[in-house]
């Protein structure tokens, strides 16, 4: 093969994964030869083919000046199909040490000087001209050219001093078998609490020191795989060098804004259960730690809007659970750049934990309660931990699967049949938990977050805007930070060599309310826009809105006479709750509630049609219309005038002021309308 | 500028975020209020006092409600902040208060981690109007009418909740009538009899109602409790009446061991704006919610839609 062809074998090979999974160009002899057989190369040697295509196109140079200049070229056409044309090249290196760290040798340069075909040793400046770069140029090429979607590397943050700061990138890749990664992962799952812009790292080299620490401290509790000990408790500096410098890569693309995890676009969708109720088996969006930084957090599914998602919390939406799904999973474009993805397994376990729901989950822990959704196919394998589940009666379990449980998951070989990992909680890194967040890391004054230190014996300084903290840590090594009363501003938590910052804001603004939901009449939870016609209450509020009418207020006077039919009057007092006086409410106003009878007078007053208010005992009367028109039959009435009507109405005159909503009415009919009423009492027997 | 703080700031923070889940909420609230918190209680009155609408069973979020400025019967024209509110809103509230658009301003504790009520003093209609207006909120006069009015007849409540859930029983607890508490109970083979049932489910306490013909009924917890007390009106066990009304003070007292379902429970807090006041019965030392302020014809309603006959309440037997 020529190293074109090679360039295009490898980067299919390794590089068309699944989007934003991390990748590894990981080669060894085995490798090379599970490529030629899958890929059917029907290559003889096939790493002595690549050696062969790299030498022809090198022709002993070691300044490797043309391939330099066609990676020059290739990066200013930033092509995301086009294969790199030193890629080979690359992949040599790693071979290279692949085969010396096998032999127990650090040699690095004869060996691969060699390999290529060189007519003297490759020097370091040569190396920093070539490969150095094109370690980074693919790093790029991966990350922005591709937008991730031929996976993220792995080798991005090699340290510029230190040992094998030049070399470094081809000995991460091939640090560890792909079982040792699982063991990372496992390790590094704890970082997945922390996202995009949450952490910096402020000394590098102690944060990889740091983390080593802390994953031998992780291993000794669990089974790793016997060359991951090695590497974290044997001699060789060099190779634990390198993990740091992985553990330390994976770190900072945990928390880069600008990288890997704020490219991630992909909410789980995970199996929900609620068992009570609903009793349906649905997919429900989670959404990454990186939500914060999507264009909305609201997706649209099938017409139905699901959201606004919220990190690490389900929302159900109504893709439907069948078999077709649960076999093959799911993969829904619902935005313009989010897809929703289900990974299919033949084992689901659904668990309560946090939600208020049964919710599949993708580690497990003995003693948790689950309910289990197992394949047909699957069941043999699991016949002795399923002993112990019941078959659940839930209906619309897809054909093909049964549901088991609730039941709690036995410790031991059973749980290992699951194929789940082992959940444990552990703190790698420190990070800000709870507080009133209303932006990512923004926070309302007198709600700061609380910092979640990294809970061993190894001691960290902690640092509060650049001053030395010296504070208890309460439970769960959890700092508290809201009795220092901190300012609006900007501040800062450096823990060890790792730093948090967050904001603290007054906002000032209205708050912009979507009325989306309310309670029905029942008291059931409900869109507001059901379109039954049943109103819906959110809150104080109602839609649709009720026609009442309103409830007059009338101004407190000294004086206060309820005028009804004409003939009628009642002296009112001024009423206020006994409540309203305890709780310090001051009496502003009178309320004539509607349709109420007073009976401070001789007779009731029903209904009133004017309030007389004298505001001072010597000042003049102001009358308020209560009510305008005359009720049916109202008028019929025989009604003999009180003294008290008499006096109040020759008092008040015939042109008193009018109010109306407590403001003066000067409006010809407003006067009138008294005019009429004085006329009708004094005409009244 | 007035300061926030304790559940008035979680208040703020709720208006300001709109929308979050119970877990977020939690966290919060302790964050705020310290590890003592009771964040449950705290989503309880803000969802009572019409700040918030909590969805408790299926998806376990909280929505903010829109600002309303209600007016309240009997409060010599003040009218409490609803739903949503920020510090803008007090600044607003305090300077048309300096000018004069509003005659005062008055803000009720209720206790430390509850939320403080906000009262407006209005002279008219009018000024309600243009206060509301003017911080935004929605001026109402009728929200006591509105929720009283909208209350259904229990049978209407459990009939909603009518399903066909058959799940086995186990470990589940009986409502006691006689002692309003759950007892544990044995229920063979999703056998259920007639009675109201508690029982866990991941986490979150679950309740039936099962009717004397064995029809069952998911409900929530209260409508269960007050159906089964009316279940048991015809059997020859002493039935409570939970609830009892005091004409003097215009207070509905209700047993909190049968609480007032939610839209009961706000027909209630909208009559003034205020949270129940929990006292201890000098009786049988139960605790008892005081709903002050409740108007007569609301009582009535409530008394009547969950089946209660009139029960006036002595003035003396509760203390704080």
């Amino acid at each position: 093969m020529l190293i074109g062809e090679w360039n295009e074998t490898l980067l299919t090979w390794f590089f068309s994964r699944r989007p934003l999974e991390r990748v590894y160009l990981r080669i060894d002899d085995g490798e090379l030869d599970r490529l030629n057989a899958e890929q059917g190369l029907g290559l003889d040697s096939p790493a002595d083919d690549l050696i062969a295509a790299i030498r022809e196109e090198v022709q002993g140079a070691p300044s490797l000046r043309w391939l330099r200049r066609q990676g020059d070229e290739w990066r200013s056409r930033s092509d995301p199909d086009e294969a790199p044309p030193w890629l080979a090249v690359l992949a040599l290196s790693v071979l290279v040490v692949a085969r010396e760290t096998e032999r127990g040798s650090l040699a690095f340069y004869p060996p691969f000087s060699e390999a290529l075909g060189l007519s003297t040793v490759l020097t370091q400046v040569d190396y920093e001209e070539s490969l150095y770069k094109w370690w980074v140029d693919l790093a790029k090429w991966l990350t922005h050219v591709n937008e991730g979607k031929r996976g993220l590397p792995s080798w991005r943050r090699i340290p510029h001093a230190g040992p094998r700061c030049v070399i470094g990138h081809p000995y991460t890749q091939v640090l560890l078998r792909r079982e040792d990664s699982r063991d990372i992962d496992a390790f590094l799952r704890s970082l997945g609490q922390v996202g995009p812009g949450d952490l910096e790292v402020t000394d590098p080299a102690t944060a990889g020191a740091d983390l080593l620490r802390r994953l031998r401290q992780w291993a000794a509790q669990r089974r790793v795989s016997g060359r991951l000990w090695e590497i974290l408790h044997g001699t060789r500096r060099e190779a634990s060098d390198s993990l740091q410098y992985m553990l330390l890569d994976r770190l900072l693309d945990e928390v880069d804004s600008t990288g890997a995890r704020g490219l991630e676009r992909e909410a789980r969708l995970a199996v929900t259960l609620d068992d009570w109720a609903d009793r349906r088996l649905r997919f429900s969006a989670i959404a990454p730690v990186s939500v914060g930084l999507w264009e909305s957090q609201t997706l649209e599914v099938d017409g139905q809007m699901v959201g606004p998602l919220e990190e690490g919390e389900p929302y159900p939406t109504p893709i439907p659970v069948d078999a077709t799904a649960l076999d093959n999973g799911v993969s829904v474009v619902a935005g313009s750049d989010v897809t929703l993805v289900y990974r299919p397994s033949d084992v689901v376990a659904l668990a309560a934990r946090d939600w208020s729901m049964w919710c599949s989950v993708d580690d497990a822990e003995a003693g948790e309660t689950v309910y289990l959704l197992v394949a047909d196919t699957a069941a043999a394998r699991l016949r002795r931990l399923l002993d112990s589940f019941g078959l659940a009666s839930i209906d619309g379990v897809p054909e093909g699967w049964k549901l088991y449980g609730p039941s709690p998951l036995a410790s031991g070989d059973n749980l290992d049949a699951l194929g789940l990992p082992i959940r444990k909680a552990w703190q790698a890194v420190p990070r800000l938990v709870g507080g009133l967040e209303v932006a990512r890391r923004s926070y309302l004054v007198g709600g700061p977050p609380a910092v979640i230190v990294p809970s061993d014996d190894i001691e960290m300084p902690l640092r509060l805007d650049g001053d030395p903290l010296d504070a208890a840590l309460g439970d769960a090594s959890t700092l508290d930070l809201t009795s220092l009363n901190l300012g609006r501003g900007h501040h800062q938590i450096d823990v060890g060599p790792y730093r948090l910052t967050f904001e603290l804001h007054t906002f000032d603004e209205l708050p912009i309310v979507a009325e989306t939901v309310g309670r029905t009449r029942l008291g059931a939870f409900a869109p507001v826009d059901g379109g039954d016609g049943e109103p819906v209450f959110i809150g104080a509020a109602r839609r649709p809105k009720a026609a009442y009418d309103p409830v007059v207020l009338a101004p407190i006077g000294a004086r206060m006479v309820a005028l009804g039919l004409p003939g009628h009057a009642a002296e009112c007092s001024a009423h206020m709750g006994a409540w309203a006086v305890d709780a310090g409410l001051p009496q502003l106003v009178f309320e004539p509630a509607q349709g109420s009878s007073y009976s401070g007078g001789r007779r009731p007053v029903h209904p009133i049609r004017w309030m007389a208010v004298r505001e001072h005992p010597a000042s003049a009367w102001s009358v308020t219309q209560v009510q305008r028109a005359t009720e049916p039959g109202q008028e019929a009435e025989e009604t003999a005038a009180s003294s008290l009507a008499r006096d109040v109405v020759s008092e008040i005159g015939t042109a008193p002021t009018v109010l109306r909503d407590g403001r003066p009415d000067d409006s010809v009919g407003a006067g009138q309308g008294w005019a009429e009423y004085a006329r009708s009492v004094k005409a009244a027997p | 500028m007035i300061a926030t703080e304790g559940a008035d700031l979680i208040l703020e923070w709720c208006s300001l975020k709109g929308v979050g889940s119970r877990h977020s909420f939690e966290a919060a609230c302790r964050s705020v209020l310290g590890p003592l918190a009771r964040p449950s209680r705290l989503l309880h009155e803000l969802e009572l006092s019409g700040h918030i609408e909590v969805d408790w069973v299926h998806s376990g979020r909280w929505w903010i409600a829109p600002p309303v400025l209600g007016f309240v019967e009997g409060a010599g024209g003040n009218a409490v902040l609803l739903g949503a509110r920020s510090p803008k809103t007090m600044s607003l509230l305090v300077r048309l208060q300096e000018v004069g658009d509003i005659r005062a301003l008055t803000l009720v504790p209720q206790g430390p981690a509850s939320p403080t009520a906000v009262f407006v003093g209005v002279s008219s209609i009018a000024a309600l109007t243009a206060a509301g207006r003017a911080i935004g909120a929605e001026p109402k006069t009728t929200v006591r009418l509105e929720y009283k009015d909208a209350l259904v007849p229990l049978e209407t409540a459990v009939a909603a909740g009518t399903g066909e859930y058959t799940s086995s029983g186990i470990q589940a607890k009986r409502l006691n009538v006689a002692t309003l508490r759950f007892e544990p109970c044995e229920v063979r083979f999703g056998n259920w009899m007639p009675g109201c049932y508690e029982q866990m489910s991941y986490g979150l306490r679950r309740y039936l109602y099962v009717d004397d013909q064995g029809g069952l009924h998911n409900v929530d917890r209260w409508i269960a409790v007050h159906a089964e007390i009316n279940r048991a009106k015809g059997s020859a066990i002493g039935v409570p009446n939970p609830l009892s009304w005091s004409l003097e003070s215009q207070s509905l007292f209700c047993d909190a061991r049968a609480q007032l379902p939610t839209m009961w429970a706000r027909a209630a807090v909208m009559c003034t704006g205020l949270l129940p006041i929990r006292h201890v019965d000098r009786a049988d030392g139960h605790y008892v919610d005081e709903y002050r302020g409740v108007l007569g014809t609301t009582y009535n309603r409530i008394r009547l839609t969950l089946g209660y006959e009139t029960q006036r309440a002595p003035t003396t037997e509760k203390v704080s």
